[in-house]
């Protein structure tokens, strides 16, 4: 819950970029201690004093900005922290060895609906039907 | 004070023994053929047992005369609006309370290992893919979002040329992880997959097999959680 002195404990403790960036994105100042960062840049965070449910939270690495908006993305978050983000696993991939990524793990990749890289869908089978060249047949 | 209340109730409704007396007065006479409630009060669904078991269920629902407030207390709660008034404190205490807003998509909400999101084809540990085209989750599927067609491949095993998902039609119920016998089709964790068009949705198999490829790291987690009760 938002209130002037956790806003100025948040002000303290955040530096004013970060301060400015979390009231701009969450409308409210979280100090959590830093569980880890993906390869995309996107900083978790946790602190268990906040309200239930509001207890893990994500700093996303592309930033909205005045001149780039919508650059963040709910989609952003890797399958590995995924489970860890929406409180389904404990322990965070940073710590559990037992989360093995397959050799044929592909990249991940956020949403890409609306950019040029969107799925479009196709066909997987040859074609059951093939259209034919009619021959005339020559007429005395 | 309650002795007289539940005497008083009891002596509204029509008695068994009575009813044994002069049935035909205000029941049918087959009455007395059916497994009734003098006889069998142990029948908790038997609403006429019920009510000589536990008179005071039958209150709390039935008028009594003189049992609620008086004429007084009414028309003075209602000149004094206390309704109106115990409605505004309950809005007041709720301002002081912490919301209970997630500021989604920096916090989340909680998920369980058997959420359906997202559908996806998985692999074997060696990258071989699961399906084996028996067409299970196809028969099962209630929206007939699947459509699959096969042919042997060139090794001589049975897999699909096409496996499509109409994610549109899908209704998420999860038959087709139910009926798949080598786990090869299951529903992910993922819910953020929305599209801007509609041909976006339309799964086919390239586009299952690499979403399993990318959330593979997760499934395995997830069907690991859920193995005991598989």
């Amino acid at each position: 819950m938002s209130s002037l002195p956790r806003t100025i404990k948040g002000f303290l403790n955040l530096g004013p970029a970060r301060f400015m960036r979390q009231l701009n994105n969450m409308g409210d100042t979280k100090v959590g201690t830093l569980v880890g960062t993906d390869k995309f840049g996107n900083k978790y965070f946790e602190n268990f004093n906040e309200s239930y449910g509001r207890t893990r939270w994500v700093e996303f690495g592309k930033q909205d900005s005045f001149f780039t908006r919508a650059e963040a993305n709910a989609s952003q978050v890797p399958a590995e922290w995924h489970g860890w983000l929406h409180r389904m696993l404990d322990a965070p991939p940073t710590t559990d060895k037992s989360m093995v990524t397959p050799k044929w793990a592909v990249e991940f990749t956020e949403n890409l609906t609306g950019s040029p890289k969107a799925y479009k869908s196709y066909n997987t089978t040859r074609s059951k039907f093939h259209a034919w060249t009619p021959k005339v047949a020559h007429r005395a | 004070m309650l002795r007289q209340v539940t005497f008083r109730a009891a002596a509204a409704v029509p008695r068994a023994q009575t009813r044994l007396l002069l049935p035909s007065l205000y029941t049918t006479p087959l009455r007395f053929l059916h497994a009734s409630s003098a006889q069998s009060a142990q029948n908790t669904n038997d609403y006429r047992a019920n009510r000589e078991k536990f008179p005071e269920d039958d209150l709390s629902t039935r008028y009594t005369e003189g049992a609620g407030p008086s004429a007084l207390d009414k028309a003075s709660q209602s000149l004094l609006l206390t309704e109106l008034v115990r409605g505004m404190w309950v809005v007041l205490e709720s301002f002081f309370r912490p919301p209970y807003t997630l500021m989604y998509p920096f916090e989340k909400g909680a998920l369980s290992p058997r959420f359906r999101g997202e559908h996806a084809l998985r692999r074997y540990p060696s990258g071989e893919e699961r399906c084996i085209a028996c067409k299970l989750c196809e028969a099962i599927c209630p929206a007939q979002a699947i459509t699959i067609e096969a042919e042997p491949r060139e090794d001589g095993s049975r897999r699909t040329t096409r496996y499509d998902i109409d994610m549109t039609k899908c209704i998420y119920c999860g038959f087709c992880q139910e009926a798949c016998p080598v786990d090869a089709i299951v529903e992910g964790p993922n819910y953020e997959y929305a599209t801007e068009t509609h041909e976006e949705l339309l799964y086919n198999k390239e586009k299952l097999l690499a979403n399993g490829d990318k959330w593979e790291v997760e499934l395995a987690r997830n069907l690991e959680a859920d193995h005991l009760y598989r």
